[in-house]
């Protein structure tokens, strides 16, 4: 008797911890909601609903990258100091050489994608730790990105408010580029060979190899792809604020990695669909950031609760897939 | 002259044989795995083969799979001699495998992993799920698979009907052979029905199926011909209808005993290790056995029997639902590895390297790695200790090395690691010992130094279990064999009782009640 | 003297490239030799070295711990708060000192335990999870000192902290060799140093052979947090003051230190001594940079193509002994 009654506890706890984590943050979502509406009259707005697609339309589209790389079972910590190295190239392209526009994106896309590739080919080839690698790409592209600045702010050319000014139905352009890019992403990973390759890599990766997948190159375009859409994150986000400062994008891979992680890629790979994930996942992320501004708080409780987001998202992903101790 | 007339028959029948072994051999190092195989398989045809743990099945498939080279002989594939050099060209053959262990991923659908390495394209370069989805779900059809569809995700099937995908995998290589690897282990009855009845469907269409099993009543049933492999050799291929049960055990059994095994004189005292009421979901009901003080007890079972998942249980490594274990009349609960430990018990694992040793570190450091707690004084090393310790571990158990404090685990020979594993335990004096394959991967002198340490444990009032796939291994060294079968025991023997046949007969038995 | 080979033959390749780096930088940075720069030098390397024992455990369970650097901010301004006389809490009592310092200890203890919880009991990786804690203790020092530095530390705080012995030695230096040492002697000489290794080696063997994994992992963290509170006091007393922003660019060095030192990012092997030289290479380099007066970004790039560079090596040097 006394055995059944515990499993029947277990059980009862297993169910508990189950709906936390199928809900848990949905609700906490919620209630912030509520806590922001009654705080500002702002919030609810049509105005703010905008600014809070803006927000989320920079950062989506680097989540979008991010779900490739989370989908093999790795990280990318480096997203946040390359958006700065390329939105400082793109910008470099636009104010002193005169680049169109569209030829400034292709360039920090570029630029992106040369970050995405060494993370790829330590990750792949050389195997080493994607923390470490990206860890120590961070530093790499911030490194350059200064050293193009001088570490000065950088002001974009007037040219760029033709982007960032534009809109259409109502809805700025860049919302649509996001959407653009959810779309190729979630395209990619769908509908084509190499998106259904890289799912099983990141469910089985010997078991790929195995079987005649080319496991490292899948996981290398991977981490491309990661770079070069964190590239063009950095671009768009410049041209909406038409400045770079040197700490522009600071901490913003904590935001990208969450949403994806809340939006439903797993840290331990194989698993994602950025339709609906990378929208759901930014917006949240993105109304709660906003709602703290709104409500006047600080960059630094922002920050805190960049942590704190990140660390219950992590929590009830780890909890799902039970992971392993390091 | 008889193997003359035997060539001579198998010329007339050459016709609708479409794959042919002659005297294909195989070492590795030095020793001679496949000795002399000469076996035909017929069109349309399902033949068994069966043999013992170690017979050399898994060795003869890999030759035919490209995956091996052959030393020797020749194999015929529909008439033409036929090299298999490497995978790909038995792929190209028309030759699949289903292994018992499933390649398949959790997270993608049915087709998908159907696909995986050659998808379908559209013309416009995308995966064309559509004709994708069609041909698979027209295979589930064809084979009249129920119960999921070319959509379904992997990851929610159970174990049986995963099977199942692997052999539609490899019918769409468009194979003419299909070999499968004991592919019932993990099915229930029914599954196992339906996997012969889509058998026998494809036998008619014409495909050609070498079926590895060690469950005899389904290789009578639904194979025409049986193969008996023992010690590297094809002891006899037969029509089904010309031999019985009893023969092919005969046959599979008879091997040379030519191990020696050491003698100890010892006491048997009273039962000291007692597990009762062992549970584990989906796998074992109420499993329990008795050890008595200094009994050296087999566990002896074919692959997939249950016999390591079960002493995994009795150690805590695995998670039990239920069970209880004592040491002379004392509970040790709850069942962890630390608390087993505590009470006296030791566990070699079967796979030395992911669960035995670590292997870059030192002799020194996986030798006391176990008693730590005591070669510390207050929580310090007491490197003196340590050095004696093992200084003591390599010399009784004669472990080959330039310096026990230098030399890495990794860069010694198997028998020598096993040494190691064994010094591990053997330095805390175990009143009861685990013992998974102790001797596998060892080398014949190796294996003899072995069984004395483990004789030695056992005269010193160690309980020991042995669990083991060599048959001769227990036969040699235990005073008692419990025979386990399908996750149950199904037999007992005492020491007078052994026999190859007997023991076998229990580890094939279908483990009583449904 | 046996001991002393004994030492130089554990400390592998890495004294060989301090000694080249050390020729090469003789030779061509200007004031390199100095004994203003040997002090600077010795000044420098207290807090590298002590929190790069911390975060040494961590990474030899093959994780890491990023919580550290915000263990220093956060220990330094509540440290400074409690103890300051012109603002603190407990100014001009006798004993705002000792509880000043054990409050800094016990954050350093309650981050190690969150993350340790964080990783033995939800089994989050523990990059991940440190990186929320350490974004979290960075914001709350932060707003907790409201973004200032706190100063005016008693005078005989100060003077332990600035002050020098026989002139050259740094006092923190000290403390600084003392957690060296006593970090040393927990991978070599205790048995949860052995519980550590053998975890990080093979976790699996480990847990058969009555290891306590979980507990072992948990008090990783503890270590670590503990180590990087007393980074943040002798931060606090080389800089005469508490504030936010302390530590803030030091996670490079660390994980260099680390690293170069030898140390393998996938875990189970690496010393302390070897991590220990790491940061020494890591302060030479930053120094003989900044003599040349490279702008800071190029160092910080530098710093991350090096953590590469050693991780590469590291991969190559296991995969020969496989081989």
């Amino acid at each position: 008797m006394e055995t059944s009654q515990a499993r029947k506890d277990a059980i009862f706890r297993k169910k508990l911890v189950d709906t936390f984590c199928n809900y848990g943050i949905y609700i906490i979502f919620l209630i912030m909601i509520i806590y922001f509406s009654v705080q500002s009259t702002g919030f609810l707005s049509l105005s703010n609903a905008i600014t809070v697609l803006q927000l989320s339309s920079t950062l989506g589209i680097s989540v979008v990258g991010m779900f490739f790389v989370l989908i093999t079972g790795g990280i990318d910590i480096s997203v946040a100091s390359n958006m700065y190295f390329s939105a400082v190239v793109g910008t470099t392209l636009l104010n002193n050489l005169g680049c169109p526009l569209i030829l400034c994106f292709v360039g920090s896309c570029l630029s992106g994608l040369l970050i995405g590739c060494i993370n790829g080919f330590c990750v792949s080839r050389l195997k080493i730790v994607p923390f470490i690698t990206t860890l120590a790409t961070y530093s790499v592209a911030k490194g350059l990105g200064l050293m193009f600045t001088n570490q000065q702010m950088l002001f974009l050319d007037a040219k760029v408010r033709v982007f960032s000014s534009t809109r259409i139905f109502g809805i700025p352009l860049m919302v649509y580029i996001f959407l653009a890019v959810v779309i190729l992403g979630h395209f990619v990973l769908t509908k084509t060979q190499y998106g259904r390759q890289l799912f099983a890599c990141g469910n089985n990766l010997t078991g790929a190899n195995k079987m005649g997948i080319n496991g490292p190159r899948v996981v290398f375009i991977a981490y491309a792809i990661c770079g070069a859409l964190a590239g063009l994150a950095g671009m768009v986000n410049a041209a909406r604020l038409s400045v770079i400062n040197p700490n522009f994008a600071q901490n913003d891979e904590f935001t990208v990695i969450s949403s994806a992680v809340i939006g439903g890629a797993s840290l331990f790979g194989g698993k994602g669909k950025v339709i609906p994930g990378a929208i759901i996942g930014i917006v949240m992320v993105q109304v709660i950031s906003n709602g703290l501004t709104i409500i006047g708080a600080s960059a630094y409780i922002q920050n805190i609760f960049k942590g704190l987001i990140i660390f219950v998202a992590v929590m009830v992903d780890s909890i799902k897939n039970n992971g392993d101790i390091h | 002259m008889q193997d003359q007339r035997e060539e001579v028959k198998k010329l007339t029948e050459k016709r609708d044989i479409i794959l042919q072994m002659e005297h294909v051999t195989k070492s590795f190092a030095s020793v001679q795995v496949l000795k002399d195989i000469t076996i035909a398989l017929k069109k349309g045809e399902i033949l068994g083969l069966v043999g013992e743990n170690g017979a050399g099945k898994s060795t003869l498939m890999n030759v035919l799979g490209g995956i091996h080279q052959r030393d020797g002989g020749k194999i015929y594939l529909e008439g033409k001699e036929f090299e298999p050099t490497n995978p790909k060209v038995s792929k190209a053959a028309g030759i699949a495998f289903v292994h018992q262990e499933l390649n398949l991923f959790t997270n993608l659908t049915v087709y998908e992993n159907l696909f995986i390495t050659e998808m379908k394209r559209t013309k416009a370069k995308t995966i064309d799920k559509k004709t994708m989805k069609k041909i698979a779900n027209e295979q589930l059809k064809e084979l009249g698979i129920e119960g999921f569809d070319a959509n379904t995700i992997v990851g929610t099937l159970p174990m049986g009907q995963r099977q199942l995908i692997e052999i539609i995998k490899a019918i769409m290589q468009d194979a003419k052979i299909i070999v499968l690897d004991e592919p019932t282990t993990s099915l229930s009855n029914k599954e196992k029905e339906k996997l012969f009845g889509i058998m026998h469907l494809l036998q008619e269409k014409g495909k050609s199926m070498i079926f590895i099993s060690h469950i005899l009543e389904d290789v009578f049933e639904h194979c025409e011909e049986i193969a008996v492999l023992r010690d590297g050799e094809i002891i006899s291929q037969k029509k089904a209808s010309e031999t019985t049960n009893a023969e092919v055990i005969k046959q599979m059994v008879g091997r040379e005993l030519n191990n020696i095994y050491p003698t100890v004189e010892k006491e048997i005292g009273e039962v000291a290790f007692v597990a009762k009421d062992i549970c584990q979901e989906g796998r074992f009901e109420n499993l329990g056995l008795e050890i008595r003080e200094g009994e050296i007890l087999g566990l002896f079972g074919l692959m997939g029997a249950g016999r390591t998942e079960f002493l995994r249980c009795l150690f805590g490594v695995d998670p039990i639902s239920e069970g209880h274990i004592s040491y002379k009349g004392q509970e040790i609960a709850p069942i962890t590895p630390i608390n087993c430990i505590k009470n006296g018990m030791a566990f070699i694992t079967e796979n030395r390297r992911e669960e035995g040793l670590m292997m870059p570190k030192t002799i020194k450091e996986n030798v006391v790695m176990a008693s730590l707690d005591d070669i510390c004084d207050k929580s310090f090393i007491n490197r003196q200790k340590e050095s004696e310790h093992t200084d003591k571990i390599v010399k009784e158990l004669r472990v080959k090395t330039f310096d026990p404090s230098k030399q890495a685990v990794i860069n010694l020979s198997g028998g020598n690691q096993q040494k190691v594993v064994f010094g591990k335990w053997v330095l805390k004096e175990p009143k009861i010992f685990f013992l998974d394959e102790p001797t596998r991967g060892v080398d014949v002198g190796a294996k003899y130094e072995i069984y004395s340490i483990i004789n030695d444990l056992a005269k010193n009032k160690s309980s020991i279990l042995i669990v083991s796939s060599e048959m001769e291994e227990l036969m040699g060294m235990c005073d008692r064999i419990l025979v386990m079968s399908h996750n149950k025991i199904t037999g007992e023997l005492e020491k007078g009782e052994y026999s190859q046949e007997g023991i076998m007969k229990a580890a094939i038995a279908t483990g009583g009640g449904k | 003297m046996k001991q002393l080979k004994k030492v130089f033959s554990s400390v592998d390749a890495i004294i060989w490239f301090i000694l080249a780096f050390l020729i090469v930088a003789m030779i061509a940075v200007p004031n390199f030799a100095t004994m203003n720069n040997f002090k600077n030098i010795l000044s420098q390397s207290c807090v590298l070295l002590t929190v790069a024992c911390g975060v040494h455990f961590a990474v030899l369970n093959g994780g890491v711990d990023f919580s550290s650097t915000s263990i220093i901010a956060l220990s330094s301004v509540v440290g400074a708060s409690i103890m300051s006389e012109t603002s603190g809490y407990l100014a001009g009592k006798w004993y705002a000192i000792p509880v000043a310092l054990l409050a800094m200890l016990a954050l350093g203890a309650v981050f190690g335990i969150v993350n340790g919880i964080a990783v033995t009991v939800f089994k989050m990786p523990s990059f991940i999870a440190t990186m929320a804690t350490q974004l979290i203790g960075t914001g709350i020092a932060v707003i907790y000192s409201s973004g200032k530095t706190i100063g005016g530390l008693p005078d005989s705080f100060a003077d332990f902290g600035g002050g020098t012995l026989f002139g050259i030695i740094p006092n923190v230096l000290i403390l600084a060799l003392a957690v060296m040492l006593i970090s040393h002697i927990i991978c070599s000489r205790t048995l949860y140093g052995r519980r550590l290794y053998s975890v990080g080696t093979n976790p699996k063997a480990a847990l058969i052979s009555g290891i306590p994994v979980k507990k072992t992992i948990f008090w990783i963290f503890i270590l670590s947090g503990l180590c990087s509170a007393v980074a943040g006091i002798i931060m606090m007393g080389q800089m005469q003051s508490g504030a936010s922003s302390y530590g803030a660019t030091l996670f490079n060095d660390i994980m260099g230190s680390i690293i170069v030192g030898g140390t393998s990012p996938a875990g189970g092997s690496g010393k302390i001594p070897n991590t220990v030289l790491g940061a020494v290479l890591i302060i030479l380099i930053n120094i003989a940079l900044n003599l040349l007066n490279t702008p800071y970004f190029i160092i910080t790039m530098i710093k991350g193509l090096i953590i590469l560079f050693a991780a590469a090596i590291e991969v190559f040097r296991k995969r020969k002994e496989r081989a």
